[in-house]
């Protein structure tokens, strides 16, 4: 152990030590003469006394030497720390603490061999932990205290999480990079999973100079089962429904058939079961009918009999209650026609998360949660001019204008206007779309249909206020779907009308779902997250819990009490071994390695805390020091 | 007793040590009810035999014819006390804290000088003695104006400087003395107890009445200094420098010890030995000294 200073410029502040000293040997002598009788009681008193003030005048100079000394030591920073060389070695363990690490004991004998590589260290050299998992954390930073190392080691437990050796491996790069030793070294100890694997950006090595060792790990073939998801068909929206679920199950042995019993469970009863025979590798999907209970917040999980890596074996489901959202449609649909708005409003009892009616009545308005607006016969003004005052109070509409004289009216009435438009009768395509609005954004996703395909005819050409929000529009640069408001109310403006000659989109598949989400975001209503993976983050409110094991947790979403379950990510039970060396090979990089920092650039800022904590000893010393002097300086003659 | 009528400044204001001495005595007499004058005067005392050799003029005639025996009448003055003034001139003595306290050496002299025109007054006969460093000044007693100037004289011109011997002045001093005696000793009383005790065992055994009176400045007792200063001795010229607050419990103690001692000393020897502080009345000399004599007769 040797020490320096981080600040040598306030040592110079100790010359003032000499202040003190040039003060007791330059001590004032008194200029006054007191005549006395005689000096024998005096002399006498005197010789009693010297000895203990001198005692107290060496005390006094020893503490205002020691409180300049003190300070500009503390000023100065010292720093003990073991003196680094070149010839050092910078160690950083990677620990795999995900929970594939879990089965067949891997977890124990990769702690055991980093412990070893630890204690194989030498004085001088540097260790660090990171526990690798989805989310690598820097346990012990790269430093001298190899104790901390190990007692980490010793204490590390496994994660219910899936792994991420791609940031583990940045984040140890970094480390070694930064520290002055000659020896740069990254220690892996997982399972080599491949899955872990997969994510490594192995076109990017390395810091050149830092090497990668990885642990050698015997490739494991167990009896599992997984359940790798647990699905809720329709929406909870009444009580004692029938619903059912779907569950997919995953044989994970590469060579042996499996049978087993799923058991599904709602509030700890056991409402269904089913049995199952796998074939290697297979995954099969189990649909399994339950009857749901009273409609309010409900939990449940789907497990098979523990196997020998039970982690898998259970996986978390909720039911959380869906009131279906109230829409008032007006004016009525094209008579002797298929009404497609109707079909896209309420498609199937599965999906009744809308309750459709028409409005026949200004007082069937504050019966409805959003409204839905179409071209079409608005002969009663008394209503039109009731939903008018409707949706100016704040009653949110989804709106669908065309070209026609009573839809001008329409947007005169709330506020807005469009026009005829000019061009030809060829038809219009949407030319740009935001898909980060929520309107949209489920068709951002491939394979959830294609709005650039509808044909749109003659559609108005929207006059909108600044204020409005464009979410499409069509390819010749007006306005397609846009988001405005009228006095408090929010609409949706939609410029086509819902006939075939106007437009191709209710007969296509985009269209119901825009209605859906376009509805429900008008309203404020969000779907409920239902389910995370573990460690991901959790919905709403949800204080004093978290996601780090799986279960059930409560959460408030928009005001309401909701379940949410917490499941493994079912990747990380395919223990599958990752095979391909050359990609390891290539991640360490043949470029000459850059010179090493400096010993304290190297240094974390924690540990050069801890290293000298000696600031805080030469302050409190200093304090224990001031008060002698003021105790003693006050007490003692000159 | 007198101590309202006594002016200190006033008598310190007062020049000739007669006039101080008369000042004091005649503001002490003032304040006694009754005289205490009965020495020499033609005032009769007693009758005692004749014997032969007595004067034949102090025959008291009348008295042999009505009785046909021969008296003798006897007067005070032959009672009258042989006083002797002890005067310590040590350089101490020549202390005076501040303004407008006397030095010890005024305050004593002009006690002494009370002392001797008191006892003039009183036909006793005075004399006075001054202890110097280089040995002592011997002036025997006597009653009459002429010798009370010449112990005023004596004493106006005695002054405290150097170290003394006290006690072995007074050995040599009573050495002088063939009568028996009131010694009045003056004096700070800076000497050795064992000394001391050796020099009043002597006057003691040679049957002297002593009374001690012992001059002190009121900083010597309270020590009431404050800075830190250098400190002169007065009778040896020695230097210190002394911070009075961190001694001055230590030096109270050491004073108060030494005052015990020389009480004592006092008291085994049967001296009669009153302290005075250079602020207070000295008539309180005057006091002891009729007491003394009061008892003695």
């Amino acid at each position: 152990m040797s020490w320096m200073v981080l600040a040598p410029g306030f040592l110079l502040g100790a010359l003032a030590i000499a202040l003190p000293v040039i003060l007791h040997f330059l001590r004032k002598q008194p200029t006054e003469v007191n005549t006395f009788p005689t000096l024998v009681f005096l002399a006498k008193s005197l010789r009693k006394k010297a000895r203990f003030n001198s005692i107290r005048r060496w005390l006094v100079l020893l503490a205002r030497c020691a409180i300049f000394g003190l300070l500009a030591l503390a000023f100065a920073r010292p720093f003990f720390a073991q003196p680094i060389v070149s010839s050092s070695t910078a160690l950083m363990i990677i620990l795999d603490n995900s929970y594939s690490m879990g089965a067949g004991g891997q977890f124990e004998k990769s702690k055991a061999d980093a412990i070893q590589a630890v204690q194989d260290l030498g004085p001088g050299d540097l260790a660090g932990l990171i526990l690798a998992n989805s989310h690598p954390r820097l346990e012990v930073p790269l430093g001298q205290d190899k104790d901390a190392v190990l007692q980490a080691l010793k204490t590390a437990e496994l994660s219910f999480s899936a792994n991420d050796y791609d940031s583990a491996l940045r984040l140890a790069d970094a480390q070694v990079t930064a520290s002055p030793c000659g020896t740069k070294l990254i220690d892996l100890f997982g399972d080599n999973q491949d899955l872990a694997w997969q994510a490594v950006d192995f076109k990017r090595p390395l810091t050149p100079g830092v090497q990668l060792k990885i642990a050698p790990s015997a490739p494991r073939d167990l009896e599992d089962v997984a359940i790798d998801d647990v699905k809720v068909a329709a929406p909870f929206t009444a009580a004692n429904q029938k619903m059912s679920a779907e569950v997919k199950i995953h044989n994970l042995s590469a060579t042996a058939a499996q049978t087993r019993k799923l058991h599904l469970e709602l509030e700890g009863k056991e409402v269904a079961t089913a049995d199952v025979s796998l074939r290697p590798g297979e995954i099969a999907d189990l649909n399994l009918e339950f009857t749901a209970g009273p409609l309010q917040p409900t939990h449940g999980l789907a497990k098979l009999e523990a196997d020998a890596f039970p982690i898998n074996d259970t996986r978390y489901f909720v039911l959380n209650p869906v009131s279906p959202l109230r829409v008032g449609v007006w004016p009525p649909g094209p008579a002797g026609e298929v009404d497609l708005l109707s079909v896209a409003l309420a498609p199937s009892p599965e999906l009744a998360t809308l309750s459709p009616a028409a409005i026949t009545s200004a007082a069937d308005l504050g019966k409805c949660d959003v409204l839905v607006l179409r071209p079409g016969d608005v002969s009663d003004p008394t209503l039109a001019a009731a939903i008018v005052d409707a949706i100016q109070k704040g009653k949110p509409a989804l709106v669908f204008v065309d070209g026609s004289h009573a839809s001008q009216l329409w947007l005169q009435d709330l506020g807005l206007a469009s026009g005829p438009r000019h061009s030809s009768d060829d038809p219009l395509h949407l030319g740009a779309i935001d898909f980060n609005r929520p309107e949209v954004a489920i068709f951002a996703k491939p394979g959830n249909g294609d709005l650039f395909d509808i044909r749109f005819t003659n559609p108005p050409d929207l006059q909108l206020p600044d204020s409005a929000k464009i979410i499409a529009s069509f390819d010749d640069g007006t306005p397609a779907l846009a988001e405005a408001a009228s006095g408090q109310g929010a609409l949706l403006l939609v410029a086509t009308g819902l006939d075939r000659a106007s437009t191709t989109w209710p007969l296509q598949s985009t269209f119901l779902p825009f209605v859906q989400e376009s509805l429900k975001h008008l309203v404020g209503r969000d779907v409920p997250v239902s389910q995370v993976l573990v460690g991901e983050a959790l919905p709403g409110e949800h204080p004093g819990v978290n996601s780090d094991t799986p279960g059930i947790v409560p959460t408030t979403q928009g005001g309401v009490l909701q379940f949410v379950a917490v499941n493994i990510d079912p990747a990380e039970s395919d223990l599958t071994t990752w095979t391909n060396q050359l990609d390891l090979d290539r991640l360490t990089s043949s470029k000459t390695p850059p010179p090493a920092v400096s010993f304290l650039a190297a240094l974390q800022g924690e540990e050069v805390e801890r290293h000298q904590r000696f600031w805080w000893y030469a302050i409190l010393a200093t304090t224990g020091f001031l008060f002698l002097e003021i105790f003693l300086a006050n007490r003692t003659p000159l | 007793m007198t101590s309202e009528i006594l002016d200190l400044d006033l008598v310190q204001r007062l020049e000739s040590l007669e006039l101080r001495a008369r000042y004091v005595v005649e503001g002490f007499l003032s304040g006694l009810n009754r005289s205490p004058f009965r020495g020499f005067s033609v005032e009769f005392a007693e009758y005692r035999h004749y014997f032969p050799g007595d004067p034949l003029r102090l025959i008291d005639w009348k008295l042999y014819g009505r009785t046909d025996r021969l008296y003798v009448k006897q007067f005070e003055e032959e009672t009258n006390l042989q006083c002797h003034l002890l005067l310590d001139l040590s350089g101490s003595m020549n202390y005076r804290s501040r303004a407008p306290v006397m030095t010890k050496i005024d305050y004593a002299r002009t006690m002494a000088a009370s002392l001797a025109f008191f006892l003039h007054r009183q036909r006793d006969s005075v004399g006075v003695t001054l202890l110097k460093p280089d040995g002592i000044d011997y002036l025997y007693s006597r009653v009459s104006n002429t010798h009370l100037r010449q112990v005023m004289n004596n004493l106006e011109g005695a002054t405290a400087a150097g170290e003394i011997d006290l006690a072995g002045g007074m050995q040599t001093f009573a050495n002088l003395l063939h009568r028996r005696s009131l010694i009045i000793l003056i004096s700070d009383f800076y000497e050795t107890p064992e000394a001391l005790a050796s020099a009043l065992k002597r006057l003691r055994y040679d049957h002297h009445e002593v009374i001690a009176l012992q001059i002190l400045d009121p900083a010597e007792i309270d020590f009431d200094f404050w800075e830190s200063s250098f400190f002169h001795d007065l009778e040896n010229g020695a230097r210190l420098v002394i911070d009075p607050a961190s001694i001055r419990r230590e030096y109270q103690k050491n004073f108060k010890a030494h005052q015990r001692q020389i009480a004592n000393v006092m008291r085994d020897y049967e001296v009669d030995l009153t302290q005075f502080r250079t602020n207070t009345p000295m008539e309180g000399a005057l006091s002891a000294y009729l007491a003394k004599r009061e008892g003695k007769q």
